[in-house]
């Protein structure tokens, strides 16, 4: 089927969309702050400064302070930032994902798998003589990407959910917390349908 | 004391709107019970991650999964629970059903489509027979469907128009993309016949329903206007308005009481709410739940006359289900390609329907694929404007095989799409061979969350599925390049369409080989119907939707018929 209809959910862009959800208890959920540049939806101004190192955090609520390093460095090769076009790090793709992970409207193994994308990368960085993905060189990170890709059909799918995700953050309409200020929409001259979602489900009025 | 009912409907899409509208128009006290809940206009967004992404308006699969069966290549099945797989076979679960969210490209079946085992004989490997109706007994419904559901559309001639008894369509065609006259330009040189795609929007508005929005984002979603002809905004509103029909939401059907004589008593539903059990009587039940669900209801329906399910006396009840073969195709029309004029067109348009389909091919006769088969549609359309599907499919279109497109390449491939120039797409629409093993059983192990078996879909695509849907496509192929596309790439695979379903109850002459006759009446429960898509036998090369809206129209007035007109 052609990829870009969404009407047929056999088809293969829907894989494993929807995932049993691993909640972590007790964790504090921490909100990844945004840059000023995103917010001035200046892009050329976004791509520079996301060359920058990424902040250090703390746990999300479902990903942990290492998988939230390793992961956000997998998310901004997947979709980088370049001049005159924002990426992941710009619409804050990483916090999206741990958000999104912690839904209650996410079913299936997502959850699961990418905290698993997070392991199998730093394991190949390991291997690579670092601790984590995160301390790998631009070069080097885009190589381990596509290793995992090709190591295993785990490693596929683990990738492809990544992936997935970052689509979903720099795509979606900005009240799911991704796409802030509607960089990447307005990168791509894309119209949002109407009538948009004002609030998510479960945000006071 | 338990309520009682004229008719007690089970669902309420396509299959169930027009029964329950009939019904009460007719002076019977209708209740329609559906499991989802009763959404209006104003619920409807075309937030893509909300409608698109999640199980807004379906069941979780976690917690209600489906399990499926598919060839392992060795001569068994491969199954799988659909909790946490790329399958889901629940299709809008909501007052009005799947029909809020279908696109609405509407066209009927033709006079053959009544006739296949005869116009074409036997096919091996599949059961194809003929209907007990002819297109002619259709056809009055047909009409009706237009009028009552709201059909625009133009009527031009051509070789495969099917017999109409009003010359026009009741409403006027929506506007169209630019494309539809350079279709209309480039196609009849070569021969072909471009017809304008009947859709079940309104171009005027109607009662409590305002016109199309032109806001481009139509099938998946549900329409804020109200334009789009639903079973609830066209239909159920105006049952409910007669004062003699109840739609009770959030109403989950568990079985079909039937009788020491066979016949059906009433219906025991849930309420999703409070968990609780309910017992209606009804002196006529109708089932219209969609193909997979209304079997999996009749085999869990057992009585005393039915011990291996309502109606399945010949363990008829599941099987020969149906979809829709797998084919489209996509073309480029880079603005650097273009004439300055052209370019400027495709550019400015703010059009969202480009509504041209092609029959030419609705009768394969092709040397290569040997004697004349059925063939099908093709139809013509803008891509769906939603852009994380879009992204998705740019990162993954040619590269299945070792993993999806990513990084600077990715986001090169955005940009050309967006900003080089548009795109022209068609959609195939061919017959589902009948397979009597391609079907609807009882899971064996696999429950929902209350512990009630599953739907166990066995699916078996026919070779011959996957022939026409790429020879269709090829012909689709050919179309874009006559326009000048560039690019052009065609897709045809076996892959089952799980927003396109029928099938698992046919009707026919013979209750040994069909569930329903004629009248979608059950051979054994005289007061127990099928008005969904499961009745039909053979698929058809069009999408279901008008045929099944058409057929419940035709049924509802045989069930006033039975109980006798008047208002009691």
């Amino acid at each position: 089927m052609d990829p870009t209809t969404p009407d047929d959910p056999a088809s293969p862009i829907r894989l494993d969309r929807r995932a049993l959800l691993a909640r972590l208890a007790g964790v504090a959920a921490i909100g990844a702050p945004l840059s000023a540049a995103v917010l001035s939806g200046c892009v050329e101004r976004v791509a520079r400064l996301s060359a920058a190192p990424p902040p250090s955090r703390l746990a999300g609520r479902v990903l942990s302070r290492e998988e939230w390093r390793t992961l956000e460095a997998a998310l901004d090769r997947l979709l980088p930032s370049e001049p005159g076009a924002p990426g992941a790090n710009d619409v804050d793709a990483i916090g999206y994902l741990d958000a999104t992970l912690a839904s209650p409207d996410v079913e299936g193994p997502d959850p699961a798998r990418v905290r698993t994308a997070a392991r199998r990368l730093d394991a190949i960085a390991v291997e690579r003589g670092v601790a984590s993905y995160a301390d790998l060189l631009v070069p080097a990170r885009d190589e381990v990407l596509l290793a995992l890709q090709k190591a295993d059909a785990e490693g596929l799918r683990c990738v492809e959910r990544l992936l997935y995700y970052a689509l979903e953050a720099f795509l979606g309409d900005p009240v799911h917390g991704g796409n802030k200020g509607e960089v990447a929409w307005t990168w791509l001259g894309h119209v949002p349908g109407e009538p948009r979602l004002r609030r998510r489900k479960g945000e006071p009025r | 004391m338990s309520e009682a009912f004229d008719v007690v409907v089970i669902g309420s899409g396509a299959g169930g709107g027009p029964v329950a509208l009939t019904l009460a128009k007719a002076g019977k006290r209708v209740l329609v019970l559906e499991r989802g809940p009763w959404l209006t206009e104003k619920d409807f967004t075309k937030d893509e991650v909300t409608v698109c992404q999640r199980s807004t308006y379906t069941p979780s699969r976690d917690l209600e999964p489906h399990v499926v069966e598919v060839p392992d290549g060795a001569g068994g099945w491969a199954s799988q629970s659909t909790a946490g797989s790329r399958w889901d076979f629940w299709n809008g679960n909501m007052v009005g059903g799947a029909t809020n969210l279908m696109s609405g490209f509407f066209l009927r079946m033709k006079p053959l489509d009544f006739r296949l085992r005869s116009e074409f004989g036997p096919v091996e490997g599949a059961d194809v027979v003929d209907w007990p109706i002819t297109y002619e007994d259709m056809e009055p419904w047909y009409e009706l469907v237009e009028r009552e559901v709201g059909i625009s559309g133009r009527v031009v001639a051509h070789p495969r128009q099917e017999p109409r008894s009003t010359p026009e369509y009741p409403f006027p065609p929506l506007t169209e993309h630019p494309f539809a006259a350079w279709i209309d330009e480039a196609a009849p040189k070569a021969g072909l016949h471009p017809v304008p795609t009947p859709r079940a929007i309104l171009s005027k508005p109607v009662g409590k329903r305002l016109d199309c929005a032109y806001s481009g984002y139509c099938g998946s979603y549900g329409c804020p206007t109200g334009a789009k002809g639903s079973s609830r905004a066209a239909l159920l509103g105006r049952a409910v308005e007669t004062g003699r029909c109840e739609v009770r939401p959030l109403s989950r059907a568990r079985r079909v009481v039937t009788g020491a004589d066979g016949r059906a008593e009433g219906v025991v539903y849930v309420d999703q709410r409070t968990g609780e059990s309910h017992r209606v009587e009804a002196k006529v039940v109708v089932v219209a739940c969609q193909a997979i669900e209304t079997a999996r209801l009749l085999l869990l329906s057992t009585g005393p006359k039915h011990p291996a399910g309502l109606g399945n006396r010949s363990g008829q009840v599941g099987r020969n289900l149906l979809f829709c073969p797998d084919g489209a195709g996509l073309g480029d029309f880079p603005f650097a390609d273009l004439s300055s004029e052209r370019a400027e067109e495709l550019r400015s348009t703010t059009e969202t329907f480009v509504h041209r389909t092609f029959q030419d091919w609705y009768v394969i006769d092709d040397p290569k694929l040997g004697a004349p088969r059925k063939g099908g549609t093709v139809d013509f359309l803008l891509p769906h404007p939603n852009p994380i599907t879009t992204g998705w499919g740019l990162a993954a279109w040619d590269q299945v095989e070792d993993g999806p497109i990513w990084g600077a390449a990715l986001k090169d491939r955005l940009r050309r799409w967006y900003h080089d120039g548009r795109h022209l797409r068609f959609e195939v629409f061919a017959d589902w061979l009948p397979v009597p093993d391609c079907r609807v059983t009882l899971d064996p192990q696999v429950t929902d969350r209350w512990g009630i078996a599953s739907a166990r879909v066995r699916l078996f695509s026919h070779p011959r599925n996957r022939e026409a849907a790429a020879w269709l496509a090829e012909r689709g192929a050919d179309v874009l390049r006559l326009l000048g596309a560039r690019n052009v790439r065609t897709y045809a695979g076996n892959a089952a369409s799980t927003n396109l379903v029928a099938g698992t109850c046919r009707f026919g002459k013979d209750p040994a080989t069909s569930v329903l006759d004629r009248d979608c009446r059950m051979h054994d429960a005289d007061n127990v119907y099928v008005t969904d898509g499961s009745f039909i036998p053979t698929g058809g090369s069009v999408p279901y939707t008008w045929t099944i809206y058409a057929n419940a129209f035709r049924v509802a007035d045989r069930i006033v018929e039975a109980l006798g007109r008047g208002t009691r």
